[in-house]
């Protein structure tokens, strides 16, 4: 796709493990956003995906002036003008939103990450998880389906807990194996839920302390919707956690800022 | 078949005809097949600068060292083994001191990981073998000895009739050469030390442990005599010293040029060949400093003439351990638009530039072992820092391997160190030399990207 | 018993104690276990010892992370954790950490004390082989250390003090010997486990306190009547046995099974040899903690301790091996691989191989394990 220098509305496409998203700003404003489940075509996703959400903002294509992807399928994307990874797009997502925001947590569904942000939406520093799906949505979704839970209960239903079990593994499969017994001694449904997000939590807030936490702390990615992992990772850093209304969107929507700079 | 893949490897057309018996021997024992000749061209003319004749003549050692292993018990009447970290002096003398037509003298792990594994990249099925032989997955056992015992048990190279290993830069050499010892019978002569020296020693070293070290030197050399039935030679120990002198000032000095040059003139993977020379000893003495001073002519041009893998003014990093393993990483990195400028343990530090070689070995493995990574946490640091320092540049990308227990401790302090002293961002990568089934390029690559976006911004700051 | 509760009452007070004398002046010392730090020196130059080693917890481990990447051995990394969490009053009170040089794991905690806690550490060697070069060299730590602690304290070591501290450590070491030899005994007077709680508390305890309870001990151990039990006896060894981390001894034990004796640097090499206090103190020092030690796993000739683990189970007509080792701690790992065979061959009893990472969701899957292997010995035992 030629860039159009003269259009300043931008887009950018997320493509993501679990779903795709796109975010079609203009001078500051966000127009539309559209997510969709990725399923098992990148390329397909994100053209599906941005037809949607151009179609919300009522344009088409040719009026888009730059497009930016990011995501795990960000070399994907045929029509995106440039590639940007996700971690930078966070940053700058989040301090359009946030601009207080110093660190962003964002868990998504394969991998989490722990971002530094400079006060000009820059990144400072960060830290990635390794190969590892322990303190990842895919960990929860696991976890969910062990308990024969619907991956939104989840947040709700920790929060009744009055004991969390500890959960301290680092890997899907033995924490599904810890399950097992743990019900097996009689722990309730609310006390495994919350010990499974604190699992998660504690694993991110861990791996976030080469970065470190200043405040604001804003949460970000799907996970960031479930109330008990933005409990846990609370008292596991010990400072107040933000969580952006759409959190799902942060990574294409500071894509789409980042495809605006490119125009100016 | 390997006609080509030869001929990128430096080999002239007679010697490929003159060699083909021992080569097919050699390859049909390695398992080696028209496809791997392909992926092996392949990875050659996709990761390596292999348009430079120095760089294919460096190649061309390994592989011909490949086919002396595989036909080690054939050839030779004994067989001597070591491996990296062994600091190569020692080793080279022992080796000097034999007859070449008697006595075979390998680094096996090392010539399998620079052959099967950074030109084929089929290096699994010995780590698989290691695994199943007592140095099991997920124990975080280092992949070069996996190999090592891997191509041993598997029969691709022979069993040694002596190891001599180095049995304290890193704790794995001497726990699998126990093994070695306690299942397969093979006598071994050990190298020890102590990594023990205090915060605040270096660069001064203690001299009860050059002392020490030296005694089990000459334990060592003593047990070679024993069962190698000959004996050490001056002229040998001589030979030694001054060829790796003189071989080390010159890579020293191709490094310096490498790094302080704008575009930068070559890729990083192209040194590994080079580079892992410091640590193993080949006959081929004279082959191996032709071959550098070649290469360091030829990036002399490059430079005089403006070339370059990357664009003038890209921002330069520093990296560590990329150089050993599989080059689709670090030219990952490079393609990011980094250039890496300089890599630990490619370049000394100024202290230990003005000592050495003109020290006695011994002295020298009282305060680090072979290629200078000195054994103490605090100097492996400190030698990071004055690396970023040296080489002024933009960022360091920390890579370590994960199962090296000399390498995981300094990680996060040099990430630290680097930080507050120098104000540059550090990234922490984690991957392995020696084994590419959990690591690959593709995996690193969004942490890299977004690593490269924050050192361009940190180069566009400071010119503002 | 009522000289064990009097033991652990000294123990719950005892930071209470360490902080007034810090107060006071006295120099607390810590040391990195592996048994190579001769608590000898520290006494003679009137500074108080403190081992660390604390462990079984998930959480320093996690807080290491922040510090050292995960490929290190477990027990090395929790004290990591436990110095960095600050929520172990005795990790956080030290004016001195000596960490006698073993390998990188050990090495690691005296890197991390230094750059992350900004501590005093002082580091020797500890050579990986015994020739009489390697004994002057860990003689020549001795002599550095020796320097390192007059200095620090400014008193200095006379032979009178240090042949005073060498007596009262043989006293301590030769009471645990006696009671952990009464398990030799067809019913054991006492669990592995309540032995090895009694070990630990001498790495921390006042020493004339835990003299004084051990005599009790034994005593009383002496008098008490048999108690008719008979289970399958069960040789502990392995890399680290940490205080605090029990699960292996209470679940073995639990099952019916005994555990007769612990080849562990922080089990029976801590108190079986004595020092010689003839000649050269220091020389004697040496001799007890280095030469004539039992070595660990990362000793050469490894089969050095693997024949002395084969001798150790026919003397105490064990029924089994149960070989405990933490993450990481590679120089065990691959042990482990040619000792299961020896054991095999040269004892024909079974060995269980169990590895820990101090994670809460092994102990499931462990109990399996360990009841298993104790139907196992028992149907040996009748066969």
């Amino acid at each position: 796709m030629r860039v159009n220098i003269k259009n300043t509305i931008t887009a950018g496409v997320d493509v993501g493990a679990a779903t795709a998203k796109t975010v079609i700003v203009t001078d500051g404003k966000i127009l539309s956003h559209a997510v969709i489940p990725t399923g098992d075509s990148v390329a397909r996703a994100a053209e599906k995906v941005t037809a949607a959400a151009l179609e919300e903002a009522g344009l088409s294509m040719p009026d888009l002036g730059f497009v930016i992807s990011t995501g795990y399928g960000r070399n994907g994307v045929a029509f995106a003008n440039k590639a940007v990874t996700e971690i930078i797009c966070h940053a700058k997502g989040v301090n359009f939103l946030i601009p207080a925001a110093r660190t962003v947590i964002d868990i998504g569904g394969q991998d989490s990450k722990v971002i530094g942000v400079r006060e000009d939406g820059n990144v400072s520093d960060f830290v990635m998880n390794d190969k590892c799906a322990a303190g990842t949505g895919r960990f929860l979704e696991v976890m969910a389906d062990v308990l024969g839970l619907d991956i939104e209960e989840m947040g709700p239903v920790s929060l009744t807990s009055k004991e969390p079990c500890l959960i301290s593994s680092t890997c899907t499969i033995f924490a599904e194996t810890e399950m097992v017994s743990l019900r097996a001694e009689g722990r309730t449904r609310e006390d495994l839920v919350a010990g499974i997000h604190r699992a998660v939590a504690s694993r991110v807030a861990v791996m976030g302390r080469t970065v470190g936490y200043r405040e604001q702390v804003v949460f970000t990615g799907g996970v960031a919707k479930n109330i008990g992992v933005k409990n846990a990772l609370e008292s596991g850093i010990g400072l107040p956690i933000l969580i952006p209304e759409e959190p799902q969107i942060i990574g294409a929507l500071g894509a789409a800022l980042l495809a605006r700079n490119e125009l100016s | 078949m390997y006609t080509e893949l030869l001929k990128l490897c430096g080999f002239e057309p007679d010697e490929i005809k003159r060699e083909r018996p021992r080569v097919d021997r050699a390859f049909a024992k390695l398992g080696l097949d028209e496809e791997d000749f392909r992926r092996g061209e392949w990875r050659l003319k996709e990761y390596l600068d292999i348009e430079l004749l120095g760089l294919r003549k460096f190649l061309g050692i390994w592989m011909r060292e490949l086919v002396n292993l595989v036909l080690a018990r054939e050839e030779h009447d004994k067989i001597v083994y070591s491996d990296f970290p062994m600091e190569l002096r020692p080793l080279m003398s022992m080796m000097l001191s034999t007859d070449e037509k008697e006595v075979y003298f390998g680094v096996p792990g090392q010539i399998i990981n620079m052959t099967m594994g950074q030109i084929f990249d089929k290096i699994t099925p010995y780590i698989e073998v290691g695994e199943e032989s007592g140095m099991p997955p997920g124990a975080a056992h280092c992949a070069l000895y996996q190999t090592r015992l891997g191509a041993m048990v598997k029969g691709v190279i022979p069993f040694p009739d002596l190891s001599v290993i180095a049995s304290y830069h890193c704790d794995q050499p001497a726990e699998a050469e126990e093994l070695l010892h306690e299942v397969y019978g093979v006598p071994v002569a050990y190298l020890d030390s102590c990594s023990d020296p205090n915060w605040g020693d270096w660069p001064k070293f203690n001299d009860s442990r050059v002392r020490y070290c030296s005694s089990q030197a000459s334990r060592m050399f003593r047990m070679f005599e024993e069962i190698i039935g000959c004996q050490m030679t001056e002229e040998a120990i001589r030979t030694a010293n001054r060829s790796n002198a003189i071989f080390r000032l010159t890579f020293q000095a191709l490094i310096e040029l490498i790094g302080h040059a704008d575009p930068q003139p070559i890729s990083q993977a192209s040194l590994a060949h080079a580079f892992f020379l410091n640590s193993m000893p080949t006959r081929d003495i004279e082959g191996k400093q032709q071959a550098l001073e070649i290469l360091a002519e030829e990036v002399k041009q490059r430079v005089e003439r403006g070339e370059g893998i990357l664009e003038k003014g890209a921002p330069g990093v520093f990296c560590t351990a990329t150089i050993s393993v599989d080059p689709s990483i670090t030219r990952m990195i490079e393609r990011t638009g980094l250039a890496i400028r300089i890599q630990i343990p490619n370049w000394l530090s100024p202290w230990v530039l003005t000592k050495h070689p003109y020290r006695e070995w011994s002295d020298m493995i009282g305060v680090g072992p072979c290629l200078d990574i000195p054994h103490s946490c605090e100097a492996h640091c400190l030698i990071n820092l004055e690396n970023c320092k040296a080489f002024n540049v933009d960022g360091a990308i920390n890579f370590y391997p994960y199962s090296c227990r000399e390498w995981v401790p300094t990680v996060i302090i040099t990430k630290r160190m680097i930080e507050k002293e120098l104000g540059i961002p550090v990234l922490v990568l984690e991957g392995d030399c020696y084994d590419t089934r959990n690591y690959s390029a593709g995996q690193l690559r969004t942490r890299v990207e977004t690593f490269a976006e924050l050192v361009k911004a940190h180069k566009a700051a400071k010119a503002a | 018993m009522e000289s064990m509760k009097r033991l652990s009452d000294h123990l719950a007070t005892r930071v209470k104690e360490l902080t007034r004398l810090r107060e006071g002046g006295t120099k607390l010392i810590g040391y990195a276990p592996g048994g190579y730090m001769p608590e000898e020196l520290v006494y003679a130059c009137g500074a108080v010892p403190v081992g660390l080693i604390r462990g079984g917890d998930p959480e320093p481990v996690g807080e290491s992370a922040a510090y050292v990447p995960r490929f290190m051995d477990t027990f090395c990394r929790a004290q990591i954790g436990y110095r960095m969490l600050g929520e172990e009053p005795l990790y956080q009170m030290l004016d001195l950490l000596i960490v006698p040089v073993t390998d990188h794991n050990i090495k690691t905690i005296a890197d991390c004390f230094n750059f992350f806690a900004h501590d005093d550490v002082f580091r020797f060697g500890v050579p990986h082989q015994k020739d009489e070069h390697a004994f002057e060299y860990y003689l020549a730590g001795l002599h550095a250390l020796r320097e390192k602690l007059e200095g620090f304290t400014g008193n200095k070591i006379d032979d009178a003090h240090l042949r005073e501290a060498i007596t009262l450590c043989n006293r301590m070491r030769e009471l645990l010997k006696e009671i952990s030899l009464l398990r030799k005994s067809e019913q054991p007077p006492l669990a592995g486990y309540e032995f090895v709680k009694l070990n630990h508390a001498s790495f921390i305890a006042d020493k004339a306190v835990l003299i004084d309870a051990l005599e009790s001990v034994l005593q009383e151990l002496k008098e008490k009547p048999p108690s008719g039990a008979y289970g399958p006896r069960v040789l502990l060894t392995g890399s680290t046995l940490a205080m605090g981390d029990y699960k292996v001894l209470e679940m073995t034990e639990a099952a019916g099974a005994y555990i007769v004796i612990e080849e562990f640097a922080e089990g029976m090499r801590h108190y079986w040899e004595n020092v010689q206090p003839d000649g050269d103190l220091m020389e004697a020092l040496a001799d007890r903690y280095f030469r004539r030690r039992q070595p660990p796993a990362w000793f050469r000739p490894s089969r050095e301790r693997l024949d002395y683990l084969i001798e150790l189970a026919r003397d105490f007509n064990v029924d089994g091996i149960i070989w405990y080792q933490l993450l990481y701690r590679s120089s065990y790992d691959i042990q482990s691989f040619y000792f299961e065979k020896m054991v095999k061959e040269q004892l024909g009893i079974p060995m269980l191989k169990v590895q820990s990472d101090y994670d809460v969701s092994e102990k499931g899957p462990l109990r399996t394990r360990i009841e298993t292997f104790i139907e196992i010995m028992k149907a040996g035992r009748r066969g």
